[in-house]
């Protein structure tokens, strides 16, 4: 990874890989840190000459499971203390909220499916490689998310044909 | 009516969190990088304090550089002050001021860049783009420039408490860069709108406002950029000269617009943004190779600040020296990053953030007296001088009652900078209040925490404490330990001596880590082995789902601790050791009080 690809990376795909992790975590800190640390072993890995096929899936996977350590939100709030600048308060909105609570009512697996699948716009093709399963797990947890966050969301049916064709991208 | 899929990506992008900027990112990645890597180098006592100076070395070609050219003057007539900034909101620009309290100018690598929050408001409101700051010689106004929007440039003053605004100059002739001559007489600026962008100077008062024209058939361009020299003699500011395609010179003419000549004479290089070093010897400008430093009376050009000293592809430009002369700033940016003002310290091989801003001035504050603000009386502790910042803890001395202390020693009753002083270890066997036997000094007692008490275990069972010193980096601290002995008072660094050869740590004076980061944690316990007390460092590099876990006995007796035995493990990351709240079963003292119990904790 060079630079200019760092550096559009970062630009294009770091906000919503960090947005997703938060969702998962509820914790914008710390999902930062771990999007940063899953960038930095990506880093690495291109130095020592492997390739990584797609960045963006691998960072999401790596800060997925890196954002699993119970050290991590420990680590944060020590470093908080004198050397992380502040984030900006976020503006809280109703929206925001809801959605933020009806994923934490989920299981943590499906909550990391339907947050790559919704926000990352990842495939469940490619959740599922990334997960070391089987696509129709995915496919099982997401309709199990899908059903719920709609349900607490009120979201109503419509025209819905994207069901059967956009998940089996 | 969208799908549910459609909504649920909808609603989720409008929920996701954002990251707090993306201000250094790619700095940060890069510095995170390079501590991952002296991690690993180090191995499993990969200290701390190793790890924060792993960046150092980027810089030490650029402190060389500014080492081997003249130096501003050394004894200050004038003090660094507040720093004022212009910070972005959305479309806007207001002026913040960070007060020297806020600043901290002592920082190694990996400091962050302060933010709004340890700011004052100082002026701008809705969509106003106030910006250009400039600092009266005396510190207590402040010129800017004031957009509405797009429009164009006002001249305005306020006092450096945000009281009084007034427009001493209006918009019509878009107004850009004002300096304050020395004597804050006069604030001269670029005026675009006037046909041949002349200088513009004014009263503080809005009258006498007059034009410089330079009518030397050498200057082409506008005028822009000026900066007033510190003895009031000249001004020099930046145009392009009329041969050709030439680009941008440096120009120096006296204030009343005789005596121009042209400074840099290179048609082939554009030389912009000059400021004056605070003692009037030289002259920082921007080029394309950084930020430059020529002579005043002209001369050859020596690179300060290279393109991309961060190494992550944002430019410096706004040169500018503390009125100290001991800082040069500047501001670094790119496109679509936050902008941030980075300092070069006068001799120091290190540019590291200071504040947000993508334009900044330094308030003046002349001397009235002692520069140095004496430090708070210390008792001498019956060490025969002063010393401050101290910081101690009880420790026991075969089942008596003592003290240890961490301080540094005075200079000409001042107390220097942590990084600048001499810090020593002290301790008290009697209990009588005064030190009976010292160590050190401790050579790496970083800003802004410094060296500290950071426990009193008794390692080996023989009832006498041993003694542990942190001192604090980025991602935890780095320890030393120390052995006490009462008759006669003594205290030794404790030696690592490794007789059988198993290479797990390096001989010599025996420092850990105490850190728990993602993906590597490292630490200290104590332990009982077949034939006694161990003393176990450890070190744990995490890769989900597992834990890489090394481990090092020592057995410590007196001032020598033997490598007895070296161990690799791999265990699941609920498993392997942490550092914690206590150092065998001895609290933390200081800050490392605050270091969660990371066995315990969920």
């Amino acid at each position: 990874m060079d630079e200019v690809e760092l550096r559009e990376f970062l630009r294009e795909r770091y906000p919503r890989l960090v947005g997703a992790v938060a969702l998962v975590t509820g914790d914008a800190a710390s999902a930062e840190d771990a999007v940063q640390e899953a960038i930095v072993r990506a880093w690495e890995r291109t130095e020592r000459g492997e390739q990584i096929v797609a960045l963006d899936r691998w960072v999401a996977a790596v800060a997925m499971n890196l954002s699993r350590s119970r050290l991590r939100r420990l680590r944060v709030e020590r470093l908080a203390r004198p050397r992380l600048v502040a984030a900006p308060p976020v503006q809280p909105s109703g929206d925001r909220i809801d959605v933020a609570r009806a994923l934490a009512d989920l299981p943590r697996r499906q909550r990391e499916v339907a947050v790559l699948r919704y926000l990352v716009d990842l495939s469940t093709e490619e959740i599922a490689k990334q997960m070391h399963t089987s696509e129709g797990t995915v496919k099982s947890q997401l309709s199990k998310a899908r059903a719920h966050l709609a349900e607490t969301l009120s979201l109503v049916e419509d025209n819905d044909e994207e069901n059967s064709h956009a998940e089996h991208r | 009516m969208p799908s549910i899929d459609d909504q649920l990506r909808t609603r989720m992008r409008e929920a996701a969190p954002r990251p707090a900027g993306a201000g250094d990112l790619v700095q940060r990645l890069g510095a995170r990088k390079r501590r991952r890597a002296s991690l690993r180098r180090a191995g499993t006592v990969g200290l701390v304090v190793v790890v924060l100076f792993g960046t150092a070395g980027v810089f030490l070609a650029l402190g060389r550089a500014f080492n081997t050219g003249r130096t501003p003057a050394e004894t200050p007539t004038v003090r660094n002050g507040a720093l004022v900034v212009s910070i972005a909101n959305e479309d806007s620009y207001w002026l913040y001021v960070l007060p020297p309290g806020k600043q901290d100018l002592s920082s190694p690598d990996g400091a962050a860049a302060a933010n709004q929050e340890a700011m004052q408001h100082l002026i701008g409101r809705g969509a106003d783009r106030d910006v250009q700051p400039a600092v009266s010689p005396d510190g207590t106004t402040v010129a800017f420039v004031h957009h509405d929007l797009n429009g164009p440039g006002s001249l305005w003053l306020v006092n450096i408490d945000g009281s009084d605004p007034r427009q001493i100059v209006g918009s019509s002739i878009d107004i850009a860069s004002p300096t304050w001559s020395p004597d804050g007489a006069w604030i001269a600026f670029s005026a675009s709108r006037v046909e041949t962008t002349p200088l513009g100077v004014v009263r503080p008062d809005g009258t006498d406002l007059h034009y410089i024209l330079f009518r030397s058939p050498g200057i082409e361009g506008p005028s822009m950029t000026p900066a007033w020299s510190p003895d009031g003699s000249s001004i020099v500011f930046s145009s392009a000269p009329s041969s050709g395609d030439a680009l941008a010179d440096l120009w120096l003419a006296s204030p009343d617009g005789t005596g121009l000549r042209d400074l840099t004479q290179t048609p082939t290089v554009d030389e912009t943004d000059p400021t004056w070093s605070p003692d009037g010897t030289s002259i920082a400008f921007v080029t394309a190779d950084g930020i430059e430093r020529i002579p005043a009376e002209g001369g050859s050009a020596q690179v300060l600040v290279p393109t991309s000293p961060t190494g992550d592809g944002r430019v410096p430009t706004s040169p500018a020296w503390s009125p100290d002369g001991a800082y040069l700033t500047f501001v670094l940016q790119a496109p679509l990053l936050a902008a941030t003002v980075y300092v070069l310290p006068t001799g120091s091989s290190d540019v590291f953030p200071l504040a947000q801003g993508f334009g900044f001035a330094w308030q003046p504050v002349p001397a009235t007296g002692r520069a140095a603000t004496p430090s708070p009386t210390q008792a001498d502790l019956g060490l025969g001088y002063p010393v401050c910042r101290v910081s101690s803890m009880p420790i026991t001395i075969a089942a008596s009652s003592g003290t240890a202390y961490v301080f540094t020693k005075e200079i000409n009753e001042t107390c220097p900078k942590a990084s600048d002083g001499t810090n020593l270890v002290g301790v008290d066997v009697t209990g009588d209040g005064n030190i009976d036997a010292t160590s050190g000094p401790l050579p790496d007692c970083f800003s802004p925490v410094r060296c500290e008490a950071f426990a009193a275990p008794d390692v080996n069972g023989d009832g006498t404490s041993e003694i542990a010193i942190s001192t604090a980096g980025a991602d935890g601290y780095g320890v030393w330990l120390f052995a006490v002995s009462a008759s006669p008072p003594a205290l030794e660094p404790i030696t690592v001596v490794d007789p059988q050869g198993l290479g797990s740590i390096p001989p010599g004076p025996l420092r850990f880590g105490w850190a728990d980061v993602v993906g590597h944690a490292e630490g200290a316990r104590c332990g009982t082995s077949a034939d006694g007390g161990t003393f176990t460092l450890f070190g744990v590099d995490k890769l989900d789902p597992n834990a890489d876990v090394q481990l090092t006995d020592l057995r410590i007796a007196g001032a020598t601790a033997t490598v007895v035995g070296a161990s690799h493990e791999r265990v699941p990351i609920a498993e392997a050791p942490a550092p914690g709240s206590e150092l065998c079963g001895a609290p933390l003292h200081g800050s490392a009080a605050n270091f969660p119990d990371a066995a315990v904790a969920k």
